[in-house]
């Protein structure tokens, strides 16, 4: 057994396989022919570049095919773990919906037989969510929002689950109101209800939340009868019997301002965080708020005159049209306006960046966002797209201080060892001092001085140049020993007495052979300074948010309950960097022994 | 010999000059107005205009913030020699008495750390050139070269998780140095109390730190054991032991040395990260500290230690190569 596994470390490792007997003659192979055959021998070294041309690779082509809105944040989807079924519909109940509604990351059904189901991925605070209460009775309305969702049975119960934070105390419905509930609408932290006393109530949410719902008093004094409320990330709108439109924003913004001339037409209507829909009677979409938004004002011409309803996401609409078919549109991200091509629709459900249409057979049609494939992080930020992200600023930062290094260090090197005396004095007292400095200090100091002068790109570049400046001794000492050794050569005196110029001597004649020592060096090199650029990214002191790198991705880490609970928001990032950083090292092993003849046991 | 060591120590200063303005500029070439590190703004808006005035003024002249940059390094360096190293923003007491216990933390660690290090690579390395090729050689490779791969704190965090976060028992704490009732100082039980929360901490930095050494080690047994006098001993007809632990070791000692001077070096600084990590209140945690408040006297004092020691360390190695090894001369 031992010695089966000592076989298979030595293979992995190289272990001469055949031995060319003492009478045999080796074939003679040129230097760089037995590198190159030397370096492929070994698996390990195949299997290290393969992992780091993967990773470079796919590092390289995901960011395009996922691009990074930097400003994002999504406090509805904090923490969710890795899943694609935030739309997946349970089989057990397709083709026997009657009711459908999209929350933030789930979706909520109701069969023709009145069981309510909950699919989808919530947070560990929302975890009941999935298990929804059986009223058992006719439901006649059902919605959902961010963190919990609603039921409205036929006999004006209201039924609440979701989060269960006591802050929110979101499912507090009041008990008066029981039995007399005719629809309602979940918020983000809020519900708004309308009771068959045409009154609006509301509950749940903070101090500040409460304080703008101050504004349904301001309705509830009108004289009209409320009968339809939607939700917004911010707010809630009510319609009115009349047709007309209240937003309930105690302080006017500009989804405030509904335009007058449609006030009394509406019949039915939806809100973004910015912007406001209303699908008036004849059929027509009218969009207000925030004027620069342009994707979500631009209402297909086509669509105007066969509108149905109108449903709204965090940044985008969708509308059902009177022949069954749907239209999204506004800014296209996760795939949320990429409607299907489908007829026969009679409901939507549009919530966040999930969009589900519902057919008059129980089965549902969706698009949008699916989920998080490697979960998301503590402001809601996709992981898949910021590890890949990361990994392109983590491996260019490397790089690129390998390079500052690299110049630095030959340029020097070349010098000391070629000009020797005073040059080299100097060239090495000044080594020793930057040698010793000690590197994570200071370069923590540096960054610290600087990093508020800088844009976070040049940041970036100051970064690379940093960890390239205070690292480069080390490779300034061995070409300048490899060049010392190398030009007492015959050929370099040959060179020299053919009257060959200096300059030509050393970039011609002497630095090829001070090349393979000094490639093996940088390649060992870029391993660790993408570990320190790690590990200044996780003190806080290298690339900073928002900008991903892989350090600071695990930097949020640092307690139990990320450790163990949110695991995917720190595994993946240290994974990838573990992976490349050992396929560097495994690279520059085998570059080493394949150009070292010494270490090849001859 | 005594001119060697007077011409080094001569350098040393010089160059400690060197980094310390270096440094010194860094700080005050800052933006921002010097004056509002001692009295802050939210402090001074507390206060009578007239008294800010005063205060302000106070400030200036004693830290002698009208005079050219050059000129402060200079007091400051004049302050140096006469033992002031200022005050320490954070606690208010004299930077000496601030970063004491944070570099006896240090020091501490880094003391168990250093003899568990070199207790285990010298053996580990030796034998490893020894049975060069072997399964046991192959398998120390593979683990150092994964050790090389992971940065110090992602080690640190691993260990949190599978010694503290999941499994069911409460031996290791997560972090910190001390439980929060901790047990009177002196006694047994504070002893335990102290190791308990020094045990991951400890084990991350050995772990980041065999790696390298190992291999390094290794190699430079190797080279000393394809050494012609090493060939000559065992023609002699010298034990195998001898031939290894005498002859061999002897010629691999410069290079180990090299190396522990080196790690030894990077020890304080390298393993800032972990103190981090862990929260060791060790000279990382001060160090951080210091740099968010802008604490100049503590920055700057803490860096003239680590440049020292380093310059220190060097010196040291020079003498100890001459005497080890009779070839190489003071020169």
């Amino acid at each position: 057994m031992k010695r089966w596994f000592g076989s298979l470390i030595g293979m992995l490792f190289g272990e001469r396989v055949s031995k060319i007997s003492l009478m045999e003659e080796e074939q003679v192979q040129s230097p760089v022919k037995t590198i190159i055959r030397e370096f492929f021998r070994r698996k390990l070294t195949i299997i290290g570049l393969v992992a780091f041309f993967t990773m470079l690779l796919a590092s390289t082509i995901f960011p395009f095919f996922y691009p990074m809105d930097l400003r994002e944040t999504d406090t509805a989807q904090v923490n969710q773990r890795p899943s694609l079924n935030m739309m997946r519909v349970p089989r057990s109940i397709r083709g026997e919906l009657d009711m459908v509604a999209s929350g933030t990351g789930f979706g909520v059904g109701v069969t023709r037989d009145y069981r309510v189901h909950a699919w989808g991925t919530v947070s560990t605070i929302a975890q009941p969510l999935l298990s929804p209460p059986q009223p058992g009775r006719p439901i006649s309305h059902i919605c959902a929002g961010p963190y919990h969702a609603l039921v409205v049975t036929e006999d004006g119960h209201l039924y609440s689950w979701g989060n269960e934070s006591p802050t929110f105390a979101i499912n507090d419905v009041p008990p008066a109101i029981q039995g007399s509930v005719l629809t309602a609408a979940a918020g983000m932290r809020m519900t708004v209800a309308i009771t068959d006393d045409h009154r609006l109530h509301s509950w749940g949410g903070i101090d500040a939340n409460r304080r703008q719902l101050a504004a349904i008093g301001r309705v509830n004094a009108i004289p009209d009868i409320p009968v339809q409320v939607e939700s917004s990330e911010r707010t809630f709108g009510v319609l009115t019997e009349c047709g007309q439109i209240h937003v309930l924003l105690q302080i006017a913004e500009d989804i405030s301002y509904v335009p007058e001339a449609i006030q009394g037409r509406v019949v039915d209507f939806a809100m973004t965080v910015d912007n406001g829909a209303a699908v008036l009677d004849d059929g027509t979409v009218v969009i207000w708020g925030v004027p620069t938004h342009f994707e979500a004002l631009a209402v297909p011409e086509h669509i105007q005159g066969r509108v149905v309803s109108i449903g709204a996401g965090r940044g985008h609409f969708t509308a059902l049209l009177n022949d069954g078919s749907v239209v999204s549109w506004g800014e296209n991200r996760n795939g949320r306006t990429n409607a299907p091509n489908i007829t026969n629709a009679v409901a939507i459900a549009i919530n966040g960046d999930h969009n589900y249409a519902l057919f008059a057979d129980g089965t549902v049609a969706t698009w949008g966002f699916r989920g998080f494939p490697l979960g998301s992080d503590g402001v809601g930020r996709c992981v898949f797209t910021r590890l890949w992200h990361g990994g392109r600023y983590s491996l260019l930062i490397g790089m690129m201080a390998v390079v500052v290094q690299g110049i630095i260090g030959i340029i020097l090197g070349g010098f000391a060892g070629f000009y020797g005396k005073g040059v080299d004095m100097f060239i090495m007292r000044f080594g020793e001092v930057v040698g010793s400095l000690p590197f994570l200090p200071i370069a923590i100091i540096i960054q610290f001085r600087f990093r508020h002068e800088l844009t976070p790109v040049q940041g970036m570049v100051f970064l690379m140049a940093v960890l390239g400046v205070l690292s480069w001794p080390p490779l300034m000492r061995l070409v300048r020993a490899q060049i010392m050794q190398v030009k007492e050569g015959e050929y370099v005196l040959a060179a020299r007495a053919l009257g060959v110029r200096q300059f030509k001597i050393i970039f011609r004649h002497i630095m090829p052979n001070v090349a393979s020592a000094a490639i093996v060096a940088l390649t060992l090199a870029l391993a660790s300074s993408m570990l320190t650029e790690t590990t200044l990214s996780f003190i806080g002191f290298g690339v900073s948010e928002p900008y991903p790198t892989w350090g600071n991705m695990i930097s949020g880490s640092n307690n139990s309950i990320v450790l163990r609970y949110q695991w995917w928001r720190w595994l993946f990032p240290a994974v990838s960097l573990v992976t490349v950083a050992l396929s560097i090292n495994l690279i520059g092993d085998g570059l080493r022994e394949a150009t070292d003849p010494k270490a090849q046991g001859r | 010999m005594v001119k060697f060591v007077i011409k080094r120590v001569l350098y040393i200063i010089l160059v400690l000059f060197l980094v310390s303005f270096f440094v010194f500029m860094l700080f005050r070439t800052m933006p921002g107005d010097p004056v509002d590190i001692f009295l802050p703004p939210e402090v001074a808006a507390g206060m009578e205009p007239h008294e800010v005035a005063i205060m302000r003024e106070t400030i200036i002249r004693d830290m002698a913030l009208d005079q050219p940059h050059f000129i402060q390094y200079l007091f400051w360096l004049a302050a140096m020699f006469r033992g002031e190293f200022g005050t320490s923003m954070e606690t208010r007491l004299p930077v000496i008495d601030h970063v004491r216990s944070p570099i006896t933390n240090t020091l501490v660690i880094n003391i168990f750390n250093m003899v568990i290090i070199f207790a285990i690579t010298i053996p580990v390395g030796v034998y490893c050139a020894i049975k060069r090729g072997k399964a046991f050689d192959n398998i120390s490779l593979v683990v150092s070269m994964i050790g090389l791969s992971i940065p110090g704190f992602l080690f640190g965090l691993i260990l949190i998780v599978f010694l503290v976060v999941i499994p069911p028992w409460d031996i290791f704490p997560m972090f910190g140095m001390a439980s929060l009732m901790p047990p009177p100082e002196g006694t047994m039980a504070w002893y335990l109390d102290r190791l308990r929360h020094m045990a991951l901490p400890l084990l991350a930095m050995v772990f980041m730190g065999l790696a390298g050494m190992i291999r390094f080690i290794r190699s430079a047994m190797i080279d000393a054991l394809n050494m012609d006098c090493i060939r000559t001993a065992r023609a002699k007809g010298l034990g195998e032991k001898t031939v290894v632990y005498v002859h061999a070791f002897r010629n691999a000692l410069i290079p180990i040395i090299t190396i522990m001077a080196g790690f030894f070096i990077t020890l304080f600084s390298g393993a800032l990260a972990i103190e981090i990590t862990f929260q060791w209140q060790g000279m990382g945690v001060i160090m951080i500290n210091a740099l968010n408040l802008r604490d100049i006297a503590v920055q700057m004092t803490m860096l003239v230690f680590y440049a020292m020691i380093a310059f220190v360390v060097i010196l040291i190695l020079d003498i100890v190569y001459v005497l080890i090894d009779p070839r190489i001369r003071f020169d």
